[in-house]
């Protein structure tokens, strides 16, 4: 424990630990310092200027974030000298923003809009014709992620984000002074730059500058063309998190109430990904139990996370062959929605709209994959995050709170409790152990895998299955993935099968969630709350192994057969191959 | 900053202009990190604290007594012109017309202000102070 020292802030005295800046002794004192670049272990580096207070004794003011506290440090954080200086700071920022609230991303969550309202910010220097505006620079053509520098407060926040988190840097400053602008360099379009869509830079963003790319317009138009039917689709991960856009508590399961918005806003059909989870299990699980017979390239890598994929093809494409050849749960709902669904309800595979709602912004890059379809339609046409779905029901007017909670009203809905695990770490790959284990031995092996949870970076174990050692390792987010890919060359341990997520802490922490804002993520780790949910409707599941599924023994005997039969493999898998980044 | 001391130059600035560069000075001067930021403001404060008048002038007058501002200052040829014609050549626009060994005159209306006649004159003949011009002008 660090020694303590006494600081006034405010005239409220406080002894904290000496390693403290202002900014948190003042927090832990309970007086509100304005911030806008602080992102607590990710950007520290005090270059908005909006949190400066002043310290007695002290020439200047200084920013509260880089400031260590001292001891009999006296500080003022509320004199007119500071509000001046924090107004103004805020009226320059304000001068270059382009103010396009109504139809903003971050209508409800934006940090900056916040910050002009507390401040009652006059918008002086946003005329034109005495003051210089710089130009607009649009990085849209991925059709997943969207970098618009006119809402850019040059924070710096995403640029860190990318690096710590990804470890890849793809974002950084370009140009200097006045000039500047975020972006991949060169400004280079964001599907050449070696992105991986995880979107951890939206989420760090404290405005819109940096959003996933708008689907609702196309979603509504659809719902309004009476020549087609709208089924949907509903991750794992978005019930754990969607109730925090309608004031929840962080870890509330709202599956209920978003099925039944589902159904106010007009979608005929909803499926749940989780029945599709349990499809890709039983699929991963075969080719896994295949690959260790007849030897097989292993280890086996999940193919569930399309950031994951994005990385691997990008930078490490010698790894490919690992790769299983199964679909994301995503793209193998959507074709089966197009085919075994489409035959089922009577309908023509084009008049269908498959609309799916994921947290992740990865997703929508895959849906627009050239292998994801046949016949001249997408298993998936449109792809909305956890936030857009937010955004529409609150555009719609649905009240989400009252809503009374439905099941889902499909056929693929029905889903065990190892499906719901996806979208945590750790939880493929304990839902493929639950199923491989069974199917190998012959008999009922143990439910619960707990060696694969929690929120290591890298997690690894053993298990005995069928006699035979299997060691396995999960991974998740970007910069693990590049630490664990360089160690296993080097270390030469034989993995059989290793779990990899872009994210860290999986899908319930995707790039598609809601934002959390700066403050609170230095309060709580969403990723435990979130995960916690996911876990308690596994725990409350009668069926909690994939293959124990009704509805998916049923799709088997029905269509596909079995599994990895050639019906599967034409639906069901995919090929993934190398890409060049910067190549153009 | 500059924005608004580009406008004051082009004759469209307001008093509360001058409040405005003096608060973002000192605002940049208090919150600044480093040494360069400190002090960066520091030429327009001190401007402002000792040559006040001349800012006024921009503002109210709408003259540059330095005749700097191109738009705040008009070129006049005073009765020391000998008539060599040198500004006439050196005049990029040919604003300038007069006969040999006359004095020679400048339309304003074509004259750009770039100040190559008041540089080519010989006999410093050519004067962009407010006080010579606007005598001439109100007659």
């Amino acid at each position: 424990m660090d020694k303590l020292v006494n600081v006034t802030i405010d005239k409220i005295q406080i002894a904290v630990p000496e390693s403290y800046s202002v900014l948190k002794a003042a927090e832990a004192a309970g007086v509100v310092v304005p911030r806008l670049c602080f992102l607590e272990g990710i950007h520290e580096e005090g270059n908005c200027r909006v949190c400066v207070v002043k310290v007695e004794g002290q020439k200047g003011l200084k920013p509260a974030c880089r400031t260590t506290v001292t001891d009999g440090m006296s500080v003022k954080t509320n004199t007119k000298e500071v509000y001046d200086a924090v107004s103004s700071n805020l009226e320059l920022l304000a001068g270059n923003h382009k103010f396009e609230c109504w139809k903003c991303s971050r209508e409800t969550s934006c940090e900056f809009l916040d910050l002009l309202r507390r401040f009652s910010v006059d918008n002086y220097y946003s005329n034109e014709e005495v003051f210089k505006h710089k130009d607009r620079k649009l990085n849209e053509t991925s059709g997943a992620m969207v970098i618009d520098s006119s809402k850019c407060v040059l924070c710096g926040r995403c640029v860190s984000a990318c690096e710590k988190y990804t470890g890849l840097g793809i974002l950084n400053f370009n140009r200097r002074g006045s000039k500047t602008y975020v972006g991949p360099a060169l400004f280079t379009n964001l599907e050449d730059a070696g992105c991986i869509y995880c979107g951890k830079c939206i989420q760090s963003c404290p405005t819109g500058a940096i959003r996933e790319k708008d689907d609702i317009k196309p979603l509504e138009r659809a719902l309004r063309d009476p020549s087609k039917t709208v089924i949907a689709q509903v991750a794992p991960a978005v019930r754990a998190a969607l109730g925090e856009e309608f004031g929840y508590k962080p870890g509330t399961n709202v599956e209920g109430q978003l099925f039944a918005a589902l159904r106010a806003l007009g979608i005929r059909e909803v499926i749940d990904t989780n029945f599709s989870a349990d499809l890709t299990i039983m699929e991963e699980g075969t080719e896994f139990i295949h690959r260790v017979k007849n030897g097989g390239v292993l280890p086996l890598f999940t193919s569930c996370s399309p950031g994951w994929i994005n990385y691997l093809e990008q930078y490490y494409p010698e790894y490919i062959p690992n790769l299983s050849s199964c679909k994301s749960p995503q793209q193998m709902a959507g074709a089966l929605i197009k085919t075994y669904y489409a035959e089922k309800l009577n309908l023509d595979p084009k008049n269908i709209v498959s609309v799916s709602i994921m947290p992740c912004v990865a997703k929508k890059a895959e849906a627009k994959r050239p292998d994801m379809g046949r016949d001249g339609y997408r298993d998936v046409d449109i792809v909305l995050t956890t936030r857009e779905i937010a955004r529409l029901i609150r555009h719609r007017g649905i009240k989400f709170q009252e809503l009374d909670p439905i099941k889902p009203y499909g056929d693929l809905a029905k889903y065990t409790g190892a499906a719901s695990i996806f979208g945590a770490t750790g939880g493929v790959m304990e839902a493929a152990l639950r199923t491989v284990t069974e199917i190998v031995e012959g008999h009922s092996t143990p439910i619960e895998f707990t060696e694969v949870r929690g929120l290591e970076d890298i997690k690894e174990a053993t298990y005995k299955v069928g006699g035979k050692d299997i060691n396995v390792a999960v991974v998740h987010g970007g910069k693990a993935i590049g630490q664990f890919l360089e160690m296993m060359k080097t270390n030469g341990k034989q993995y059989h099968f290793v779990e990899f997520m872009g994210c860290t802490g999986g899908c319930i922490n995707g790039g598609g969630q809601p934002i959390i804002t700066a403050s609170n993520q230095g309060k709580f780790d969403i990723r435990e709350r979130r995960a916690k949910v996911l876990y308690a409707i596994d725990q409350g599941s009668t069926f909690r192994k994939s293959h124990e599924n009704e509805a998916v023994q049923k799709l088997y005997a029905e269509f596909l057969g079995e599994p990895n039969s050639h019906l599967a493999h034409e639906l069901l898998h995919t090929h993934y191959k190398k890409r060049e980044t910067y190549s153009k | 900053m500059l924005d608004i001391l580009n406008k004051i130059c082009r004759g469209d600035g307001t008093m509360e202009d001058l409040d405005t560069l003096e608060s973002l000075g000192n605002m940049v001067k208090d919150t600044s990190l480093c040494g360069l930021g400190q002090t960066a403001p520091n030429p327009v404060l001190s401007t402002l604290k000792h040559f006040r008048e001349e800012y006024i002038a921009h503002v109210v007058d709408k003259v540059c007594p330095a005749g700097v501002c191109p738009n705040l200052t008009n070129f006049i040829i005073t009765d020391k012109c000998i008539g060599c014609t040198k500004c006439v050549k050196n005049c990029p626009v040919g604003a300038i017309t007069g006969k040999v060994k006359q004095k020679h005159t400048i339309d304003l209306e074509k004259c750009i202000r770039c100040g190559a006649c008041k540089k080519a004159c010989p006999v410093n003949a050519i004067s962009s102070k407010p006080e010579d011009w606007k005598a001439i002008v109100n007659g």
